[in-house]
């Protein structure tokens, strides 16, 4: 996309809906990422105690919110927030979707557990968007 | 208990100042632009329900609180005023931080090795950014 030709009276760039799905897909690649290599990698695994796994899934999933919503902020110029809310609620419905599709008995608990998740990640990712975009502009001004 | 004081331009930029200031004192910046940018179009109505559940209880800590939080909600309920508390809290984060270099002597070298850089605090000394 050229940025070069666009005026300086142009409305704030926000993402559309291209971003957020492409944002979801993202955070819940990670996630099945994740999932599957549990089951791939069982053999390691289970050397694991399941309680230090069950511990780590929560962190691997706001990590996949973070990284998501850090693609899909740096679409948008104002309101990070709610881009952030946004797509945790688009990732989470997609994830839900997903798990009714894959999954035999789709599991309430894991919903629960993706949907904070995921808020977590999306808004933590939103909020270090502005951050890095107030540094450059201090890196630039000074 | 009830004041019907008119707002002038003074107080306006005298309590997005003070505002302004106190968030950058603490390095909450980012974190404010973050939730004002997004809580702008709530603006009124978080300064009704301010107004209406908070104010009550600040003649408790003195008659200038009272005075301060009522010109603090009464500021706020305008967007344009949160706008204008934004802007400035983007040109005092372009200063950098606060305390950045008092009481050093020009030409500082800090414990990160960077000249007048910022010295992180608390958990942030581990974040490499």
């Amino acid at each position: 996309m050229d940025q070069g030709n666009v005026p300086e009276t142009s409305k704030p760039k926000q993402p559309n809906i291209n971003d957020y799905v492409a944002g979801a897909m993202l955070a819940n690649g990670v996630v099945w990422i994740w999932m599957q290599a549990l089951s791939v990698f069982r053999e390691y695994t289970s050397q694991v105690p399941p309680t230090l796994l069950a511990d780590i899934s929560p962190v691997i999933y706001i990590l996949g919110g973070y990284c998501a919503s850090m693609q899909v902020c740096k679409r948008a110029d104002q309101k990070h927030l709610i881009v952030g809310v946004k797509l945790a609620a688009a990732s989470w419905v997609m994830g839900v979707f997903i798990m009714f599709t894959l999954a035999p008995e789709p599991d309430a608990r894991l919903m629960v557990a993706l949907l904070v998740c995921f808020a977590a990640g999306c808004v933590l990712g939103g909020y270090m968007t502005v951050r890095a975009r107030l540094n450059r502009r201090r890196r630039v001004s000074s | 208990m009830f004041r019907d004081e008119e707002i002038t331009a003074e107080d306006e930029n005298r309590v997005i100042e003070w505002t302004a200031r106190e968030f950058h004192k603490y390095g909450l910046e980012a974190a404010a632009i973050l939730f004002l940018e997004s809580g702008k179009p709530l603006a009124f109505m978080g300064s009704q329900i301010g107004s209406v559940f908070v104010m009550p209880f600040l003649p408790f800590f003195g008659d200038s609180a009272y005075t301060k939080g009522d010109k603090f909600f009464k500021v706020f309920q305008k967007g344009s005023n949160l706008e204008r508390l934004i802007k400035r809290l983007e040109e005092l984060s372009d200063k950098g931080p606060e305390n950045d270099n008092k009481g050093k002597p020009e030409g500082t070298v800090d414990k990160s090795g960077e000249k007048g850089g910022e010295e992180k605090k608390g958990w942030r000394r581990y974040l490499p950014f």
